[in-house]
This record gives C-alpha cells, structure tokens and sequence, in this order.
C-alpha cells in the first residue's frame, strides 16, 4: 500500500467517526420526545348544578420528528367518588383537535398530532392545551359528593 | 500500517454502535401528570307539574264519597344520595279555618275562600302536606325503582304524585264561583 493509499484510508476511517458523532448526536436530542404540563395547579371542577364545567391545563411537547402520540390515562377511569362519573377530554395543538370520553371502560384517550421539531416550549405550535369537561348529563347521574381523579399524559413518537 | 488503519476502522464501528445503542430508547415515552378534582353539588329539582282544574257540579254533590280529588305524577330529581332522598314542603295561601292541614283557593267575584287539602307520595311514604310542614324521607328511586339522572325524569318517569282534594263539605259550603290559587311545591337535599 502506497502512503497516499494509507493517508485515505485515515481519512475514510475519520469520516465515519465524525458521523457517528453526528448521529449519537442526533439521537440523543431527537429520539425521545417529551411531555410537560406548563403548570402544576391541579385543576378543579365545581358543579353548581348547571351545564357544563370544565378546566384547562397547558402542556409541552417536543418532539424531534414533528410526529407524536399522546396518551391520556385516567388513574381511575373516571372521576372517583361515590361514584364514578366520566368527561370528556379534549387535546388541541399546532391546530388539532380532538376529544374523547375517559370513562371506566376507556380510560385511556390517545391524540395523534404534530407539532414543531423544535426543542422549545416557547414555540406555540409546542403548546397544546388539554380540556377536561364534566358535562351536565353526567354530573346530574351522580352522587354528590368530592371526586378526583389523575391524569398521565404520555408521549411518543408516532 | 495496516493493523493501524485497522484500529481507525474499529473506532469508527465501535461508535457506530454506540450510536445505534442509542436507538434502543426510541419510541420511549415521556410522562407527566395532572391532578383534577371535582365538587357536585347538592341538587334537587321538582318539574312537570301542571294546573289542575276541578269542575264542581251537581255530579260531585249527587256523589255518595265525600270528597274528590286528583292526582297528578310529577319529577323529583336528586342527587343527594343514590336512593335520591329529599323533603317536601310547600307554600301557598293557608286556611287554619278549615284545619291545620287545609290550603285556601280564593273566589275570584267576592274573594271567598274554599279550601282543599293535598297528600304528596313517594309509592312508599305518603303525607299529607300541610302549611308549615316539610315531610323528610321522600325517595325520587322509590316510584321506579332507579334514581333519575335527568332532571326532568325523562330516563325514568314521573316519580312523585300529587293528590289535591276538595271535601264535599266544604264545596258544599262555599259559594258558587270560579276559585284559583297557587301551591308551590319545595323539595330539599336531605
């Protein structure tokens, strides 16, 4: 083997150590999305009798590929008290919109969405809003009383 | 010099595979959570009552009873409890005159009054609800064996019937005419 030979030969092996570098890289930041609620107030629901109440919580996802699945756990499958009482859950973000029942045979409510491929929560389309509704129909079949439940939302990428 | 390029060659796959570790995390979830709480209230709702006209004639005073009355379902809703308990009083124009139990209706040409009673009952419990009373133990399950969760009893039916009556007595003692009045029926959390 010539010198000059040897000398691409280095060159070829530093190439393909600089991309695993660049790739490690990528990985590292882009793989795993991630999810967050903005604040950490829980969220009360107070019915009075009356129509429809409901909260809102503001939440963060980063995602690397701009392509996600959120899902929505309830702990309980309701809102747990005397008994339980569903609602509604609705996810909005980056312009999407969708709304699902989390009840005790679906306690879990899964929103696929888009979002920016920027790590940063200061970017709008990377903050969605979840909506928890406890709706009239279904207040008034319950008990009253004191109910709670807790929410996880889990990310990954779709 | 070969066994040396060979070593560069091996770095580079060694970080390669590193690399590809890394993949073994994709797809991973990230989690966060939310507390919610909920109060419902205390709610009762009485609907579905309509006017009730009586026509007092000579059939009602020929009759061999006493009296005559209608009765007249209406809703109770409550979410107080999953029997749906509740009180029961009522406001109108009393008429200790004719007992303690009696409600006045007043006679529209001289301002008379002729009295009539009423009974409220659950299928079960069943009162006489007089000026000042406020019956407890009343049961919107009761009539129909399930608790409404309608306001309006719509997804069970009417559960609590009204009776109002006249005594042929007391008709018999008023004077001819048109008589009205108003009862307002109150139902409470218990």
């Amino acid at each position: 083997m010539s010198l000059l030979g040897f000398r691409s030969l280095v060159l070829v092996g530093l190439c393909v150590l600089a991309e695993g570098r660049i790739a490690r890289a990528d990985i590292d930041s882009h793989s795993v999305p991630t999810v967050r609620f903005l604040s950490s107030m829980p969220g009360h629901l107070d019915w009075r009798g009356r129509g429809d109440v409901s909260l809102q919580h503001t939440f963060c996802v980063e995602s690397a590929t701009g392509h996600f699945v959120l899902d929505v756990a309830s702990m309980t499958g309701g809102l747990n008290g005397q008994t339980i009482i569903p609602y509604e859950v609705t996810i909005e973000i980056n312009g999407r919109v969708q709304t699902g029942v989390i009840s005790r045979n679906s306690p879990i409510f899964s929103f696929r969405g888009e979002t920016s491929r920027s790590s940063n929560c200061l970017v709008p389309s990377n903050v969605g809003v979840l909506t928890v509704r406890l709706l009239q129909k279904d207040a008034m079949g319950a008990v009253s009383g004191s109910y709670a439940d807790q929410l996880s939302v889990s990310v990954a990428s779709n | 010099m070969i066994k040396k390029i060979m070593i560069g060659f091996g770095a580079a796959a060694m970080l390669a595979s590193a690399a590809q570790a890394q993949d073994s995390t994709f797809g991973a979830t990230s989690t966060d959570t939310v507390n919610i709480t909920a109060d419902v209230a205390p709610v009762v709702r009485v609907s579905g009552l309509d006017d009730v006209n009586f026509d007092l004639n000579e059939a009602f005073f020929n009759q061999s009873g006493p009296n005559t009355y209608q009765n007249q379902m209406f809703c109770v809703y409550s979410n107080v409890s999953n029997a749906g308990s509740f009180s029961i009083s009522a406001t109108g124009t009393p008429a200790p005159a004719y007992g303690s139990n009696a409600w006045a209706v007043t006679n529209a040409g001289d301002g008379s009054e002729l009295a009539f009673t009423m009974k409220v009952t659950d299928s079960n419990l069943d009162r006489v609800v007089g000026p000042g009373d406020n019956w407890s133990g009343f049961s919107s399950a009761e009539w129909n064996a399930a608790r409404p969760d309608t306001g309006d009893c719509s997804d069970t039916g009417d559960n609590t019937r009204l009776q109002i009556t006249f005594s042929k007595d007391n008709v018999l003692g008023a004077n001819a005419g048109t008589y009205a009045g108003s009862i307002t029926l109150v139902a409470s959390a218990t």
